[in-house]
């Protein structure tokens, strides 16, 4: 038996939990409710996003482009003219098609190669901080040490 | 022994935290036979720290005070544009432009310096209280191995906390004392752990914390609640305190439960909040008021995303209430969860499943109204606080000798 299921307090605060997660489950509180009353609280705590947060949307965009082959008109005054029209079409259409799937793999193989660029320099840029960030705390460390043997020579002498 | 606390403003009038925190900690060491002195500003207004009080030396409480002159009040829109200047990446800004800044910031006191040199031989050991402020750097950096030095940082995560400016002064010091487990461990991560350090927190004396509880009698009469059931919040009553957030929800509440209950606010109303039928604003009261209120209440609501310890959280305690409190605060949820004084929110969905539980379960809220007297009295009781404070400053000054 848990603490939780013979304490009140416990018992208590493990039930308005799940009271709250029901009420989000079930939709008596909508998701966009909390968020608009999480208005103030991210005006006022927010974080700056991500730095290359703009580089991923529009890696996120290029994904999303899509190439449309828009249908050739058929239509003609000509007399059989509609009939040439149709077979010249089709074989445009056969063609277009072509194209936008190879630039469709062009698109997928640059969206890929960006992803993976952007993920290494997401990951330099964190290392070269992490080693940046050691490297001054060493530094104020040993200033600070420093500061304080110069004290205590003033106060000595 | 012979102590001197340095902070940046000093005063019973004035209701900052960090002020408040010191003038105890002062006091009741003075109380308990040490020799006390408090360098300090002339302010009473910590927007502009125009000087206020005459400089010079007085007395308050058994503590002598010593003031200090500002070099000129504060230009808010100036500091303001620094500030955001500044906190845009706050590790990037050049030296002098951050030194700059910490005298705007201010109470920026020309004769602190001077002061110091021609009195730190007096004092045994130096405190030290809010790293934020121009009086604790300059304090740390410029007694840094000439006196034992505690320092009380007064932190919580905000964009200043990671200015490299605080770097040395945190890294000076001879001693930490931190209010909660939270403040040490958000010290740690950003500055490692050099110092000699514990948990102090801050004391309360129970017996006046509580000698106008009157279950809400004198406070109904006076706003004229009547008997409505109501909640209250005390503290600055300031965006950044959350209480706009605490109206707009409780409004919510209100509106999507359909149940009669008051919002009573208790402070000074630094962003006007306009009262309503459900919402009162009583602002700056008595202590009396403030105990009836709080004794009267259904229980305490504390919305406040940055706090290093909350003193209305052992102040409620103590007089049996429970909380209502902001979880996303790592301080305010972790006295709330060691305490079982109260409940955590950090959503809507919490604060009303939160908030309908304590008033459908009145004997659930005096459990936890309960639990959390007895905590305060295990762990703040001044008795129980002042032997581990003291003997903080002991080994930290019996090592940095040593090390002398």
């Amino acid at each position: 038996m848990s603490d939780a299921d013979t304490d009140p307090v416990d018992r208590a605060l493990h039930e308005i939990e799940a009271s709250a997660e029901a009420k989000r489950t079930s939709g008596e509180i909508p998701a966009d409710l909390e968020a608009r009353l999480d208005t103030e609280f991210r005006d006022i705590v927010g974080t700056p996003p991500p730095p290359l947060d703009h580089v991923a949307r529009l890696i996120g965009q290029l994904r999303d482009f899509s190439f449309e082959i828009p249908e050739p008109a058929n239509s003609s005054s000509i007399p059989g003219g509609q009939l040439v029209h149709r077979m010249v079409s089709s074989t445009l259409r056969r063609h277009s098609e072509l194209q936008a799937a190879q630039l469709q793999q062009l698109r997928d193989l640059v969206a890929d190669t960006l992803d993976a660029l952007e993920r290494d320099i997401a990951h330099g840029l964190e290392e070269l901080e992490e080693r940046r960030r050691r490297a001054v705390s060493d530094l104020r460390a040993e200033l600070a040490e420093g500061w304080r043997a110069a004290g205590k020579r003033s106060s000595a002498g | 022994m012979r102590l001197l606390y340095v902070v940046h403003r000093y005063h019973p009038d004035i209701p900052g935290g960090a002020e408040i925190a010191c003038r105890l900690f002062a006091t009741q060491m003075a109380a308990r036979g040490h020799d006390v002195e408090v360098v300090t500003s002339c302010a009473r207004d910590y927007m502009t720290w125009a000087d206020v009080y005459p400089p010079g030396t007085s007395e308050i409480d058994g503590v002598t005070v010593h003031r200090l002159s500002i070099a000129s009040p504060r230009d808010v829109e100036r500091f303001n544009l620094l500030s955001a200047v500044v906190r845009h990446d706050p590790r990037l800004v050049p030296w002098d432009r951050q030194e700059r800044w910490l005298e705007e910031q201010g109470p920026f006191l020309p004769s602190l310096e001077p002061w110091l040199e021609e009195n730190y031989e007096r004092f045994d050991a130096v405190v030290a209280f809010a790293y934020l402020y121009f009086t604790a750097p300059t304090v740390l950096r410029v007694l840094a191995g000439r006196r034992p030095l505690l320092f009380h940082p007064c932190a919580h995560e905000e964009w200043t906390l990671h200015l490299p400016l605080y770097d040395t002064p945190f890294r000076v010091a001879d001693g930490m004392a931190y209010f909660t487990p939270e403040e040490q461990a958000l010290v740690h991560g950003r500055f490692g752990d050099r110092a000699h350090g514990e948990v102090i927190g801050i004391g309360l004396d129970t017996a006046a914390a509580t000698r106008f509880a009157d279950g809400g009698v004198r406070f109904r009469a006076e706003t004229g609640i009547g008997e409505r059931q109501y909640v209250t919040y005390v503290g600055r009553l300031d965006r950044s305190k959350g209480v706009v957030e605490l109206v707009t929800w409780f409004r919510e509440f209100c509106n999507r439960t359909g149940r009669d209950l008051v919002l009573a606010l208790l402070g000074d109303p630094v962003h006007p909040i306009e009262p309503v039928d459900d919402v009162v604003v009583a602002g700056v009261v008595s202590e009396e008021v403030r105990q009836s209120a709080v004794s009267g209440a259904t229980c305490l609501v504390h919305p406040s995303y940055f706090e290093s310890f909350s003193m209305v959280l052992t102040e409620t305690w103590a007089l049996g209430r429970p909380v209502l409190v902001q979880g996303r605060c790592a301080v305010l949820a972790g006295q709330t969860a060691r305490s079982q004084g109260g409940i955590s929110y950090v959503g809507y969905a919490e604060f009303e499943a939160g908030l309908e539980r304590i008033l459908d379960d009145p004997a659930l809220a005096d459990e936890m109204g309960r639990r959390g007297r007895a905590y305060v009295h295990r762990e703040y009781e001044w008795e129980a606080l002042l032997p581990r404070y003291e003997a903080l400053i002991t080994d930290m000054s019996a090592v940095t000798t040593r090390e002398r």
